[in-house]
């Protein structure tokens, strides 16, 4: 069989197709009932999608194919709904080649029902009125051969919790109660036991279960849930064997439409807790939209500008840049590391200082002296270094007016090992600028640049690299450009450099430029590769405000 | 370098120097014994506790990140003995953490605070050294 559907659409990579026979095809009425078929078409959350395909059964003859997109929960209804409506014709299946999407199950657990089509439709509207299992099941005492069933109990325990819950629905009232995963389980197995799925007492006993007289039962394996459904008169007369036969009946069926509520409700729970851990996030997120630029806000503020609520797709990689996230663990511990090496390192060396001092002020030979004199001066410089440090990772998200000029020869004088070989200068177009920055932020931009620079230059470029920052105001903002003569980065990819992961270093991480770049946009600047012979070419421009007057 | 009595009348300072680094301690109270001061160490929190119940120190250099208990527990443990004036004019609190949080404590009990390393060596004993009758 092949796929002549001419409906295209990115998403039927892995899609499951289903072709229908013409006699499907040519009813109108079907088109439609599969378009109201009430499965929210338009929820994205699940990316495997089943296309449904109405063809000729002649295959080689295209036809005005009509594609629907239905999730795969969703499935197991509708196909019962059309099986049953056309029972007399074949619906049949094929699967493009992926496996794993049930198929096989729904294939077995389909039989036909054709007497008892009216059902489904009712279920079907019901699953469309609503999403609340509550209202849900309350709707199935309308079904008129439960008429006289008082109760429905419904356990349900999603896989892998310590709790079940448990919803008591009367004609009247519902109520919902908790019970550990022992008690379902062993309620689950004694149900699963018996075959002729009416139940009295003694299978309860040793529950802590309000259900009166004799019951129908009838459990199930769901794909995130286990699920146990109960229907009592609330009397103790034995069931008519007519009741047993519509019980089962609808249980299986039933099962597939809780089913999808309940990953629904999953969904929407998981949408729920993503969307609260926004909310309470204190840090900035990024969104981006398509077309649009990154955006650094807090989910609030977010909310505000968008002037409607948020559609989460529940993809965190699209939500949160890991840069940053990197960044910010990279900070906080390097702050903390420092933190403790200052302590512990400016301690005995401030004692090294006392004691040298004290040497001093003896009476030494002139060798000793000058000798201590060079302790000192080292000394003086460990203590320097350390204070730079602390002073470079603040570790919080401080504004201050930092002296750039300064700022760039301090990370100079860090990188000074990893860029020995690298001749490095600044020029600017007054000796002192003061910017009201991050220092943190601004060292960690240059540091990125200038070891990225160092060691793309290493090798074939060692001789004669130079690193060369220019800094220049403009019309309220301050540019560095960022230039060295090293190998430079070929054009077709100065689009990826500020991709997180993406690396052409053997053993690089991919984050430095998205890291760079990232806190260029935090301090509301941006950083820009140019594509240039001479070298690699960056240009960081950040806002500036002329302070000095 | 001066030797000799630090105030008017002869009297010898008496000095408690509590720093758990060795090299400051020692070079400490070598600095502060040319000046002519009587100085005693300890290296450890309740160590300096027992000292100052058993002694009457005119000054007590105190570090703030001991490795039992911090300067400012020191501080507390005094409240007992001295009065808070006494304890402004008795403690100068030297620390390599210079946190607001530090600072705005130090305030509360109104003592000297001296930052390691000090700035300038001079001062520092001044500020060690300073009499009370000078004020």
């Amino acid at each position: 069989m092949e796929n002549i559907s001419n409906t295209s659409n990115k998403e039927t990579k892995h899609a499951l197709n289903v072709f229908l026979d013409t006699a499907v095809l040519s009813d109108v009425e079907l088109v439609e009932k599969l378009e109201t078929a009430g499965f929210d078409i338009s929820d994205d959350y699940d990316s495997s999608l089943i296309k449904i395909t109405t063809n000729n059964l002649d295959y080689s003859m295209k036809t005005d194919a009509a594609t629907y997109f239905i999730n795969k929960s969703n499935l197991l209804p509708t196909l019962r709904l059309l099986n049953q409506k056309y029972a007399n014709n074949k619906v049949s299946l094929q699967d493009p080649g992926s496996t794993d999407l049930g198929h096989n199950r729904i294939l077995k657990s389909h039989k036909k029902v054709s007497d008892q089509t009216e059902y489904f439709e009712v279920l079907n509207k019901f699953l469309d009125q609503t999403d609340n299992l509550f209202q849900f099941t309350r709707k199935i005492f309308i079904l008129k051969p439960l008429k006289k069933f008082q109760t429905i109990h419904m356990f349900i325990h999603e896989k892998g919790q310590a709790n079940s819950s448990h919803l008591e629905i009367t004609r009247e009232s519902e109520r919902e109660y908790s019970h550990t995963v022992t008690d379902f389980n062993s309620l689950f197995q004694s149900i699963k036991k018996s075959k002729n799925r009416s139940y009295g007492q003694s299978t309860i006993k040793g529950f802590n279960l309000e259900i009166l007289g004799t019951f129908l039962a009838h459990e199930f394996s769901l794909k995130n849930h286990n699920l146990i459904l109960i229907v009592s008169r609330n009397d103790f007369l034995p069931q008519s064997s007519e009741e047993v036969n519509f019980f089962n009946f609808l249980a299986t069926n039933l099962s597939s439409y809780v089913e999808i509520l309940l990953e629904k409700k999953l969904i929407l729970d998981k949408k729920s807790t993503l969307e609260s851990a926004l909310v309470e996030s204190p840090y900035e997120i990024n969104f981006k939209k398509e077309s649009e630029d990154l955006e650094s806000l807090t989910f609030e503020q977010y909310k505000l500008k968008s002037g409607n609520t948020l559609k989460i797709t529940p993809l965190f990689k699209d939500v949160i840049n890991q840069a940053d996230i990197f960044h910010h663990e990279r900070v906080s511990l390097l702050g903390e590391l420092l933190n403790t090496l200052r302590h512990e390192l400016s301690n005995p060396i401030f004692g090294l200082q006392l004691t040298t001092e004290l040497l001093l002020m003896e009476e030494q030979t002139d060798d000793n002296n000058e000798m201590l004199k060079e302790i000192l001066k080292s000394i003086k410089r460990s203590q320097n270094i350390i204070e730079n440090f602390t002073k470079l990772y603040k570790g919080t998200e401080e504004y201050d007016d930092v002296d750039v000029v300064a700022l760039i020869n301090e990370v100079f004088t860090l990188t000074k090992s990893e860029s020995r070989h690298v001749q490095k200068t600044v020029n600017s177009v007054s000796e002192k600028i003061l910017l009201h920055t991050n220092s943190t932020w601004l060292a960690q931009i240059f540091f990125n640049l200038i070891i990225n620079s160092a060691q793309a230059s290493r090798g074939n470029y060692e001789k004669g690299a130079r690193f060369n920052i220019d800094i220049s105001i403009n019309n309220g903002s301050i540019v560095f450009n960022i230039q060295d003569n090293g190998p430079g980065i070929p054009t077709e990819k100065v689009d990826d450099i500020f991709k997180a992961f993406f690396t052409t270093k053997e053993r690089g991480t991919g984050l430095g430029l998205a890291i760079a770049s990232s806190l260029a946009q935090k301090l509301k600047g941006s950083l820009k590769c140019i594509s240039n012979d001479k070298g690699a070419n960056f240009l960081l421009q950040l806002p500036y405000e002329n302070t000095s007057h | 370098m001066t030797k000799g009595p630090i105030s008017f009348y002869n009297y010898l300072m008496k000095i408690l120097v509590i720093e758990d680094e060795i090299l400051i301690q020692q070079s400490l109270k070598i600095m502060l014994q040319k000046k002519g001061a009587e100085v005693m160490c300890a290296s450890k929190g309740a160590e300096a506790i027992e000292l100052i119940r058993s002694n009457d120190f005119d000054r007590i250099i105190c570090d703030l990140m001991l490795q039992d208990i911090t300067g400012f527990d020191i501080i507390e443990d005094c409240k007992s003995k001295y009065s808070a004036q006494e304890i402004s004019k008795k403690f100068v609190i030297i620390t390599a953490y210079s946190s607001e949080q530090v600072l705005s404590k130090a305030k509360d009990y109104n003592c000297s605070v001296l930052n390691k390393p000090f700035d300038d060596m001079k001062s520092a004993l001044d500020i060690m050294l300073k009499s009370d009758f000078n004020e």
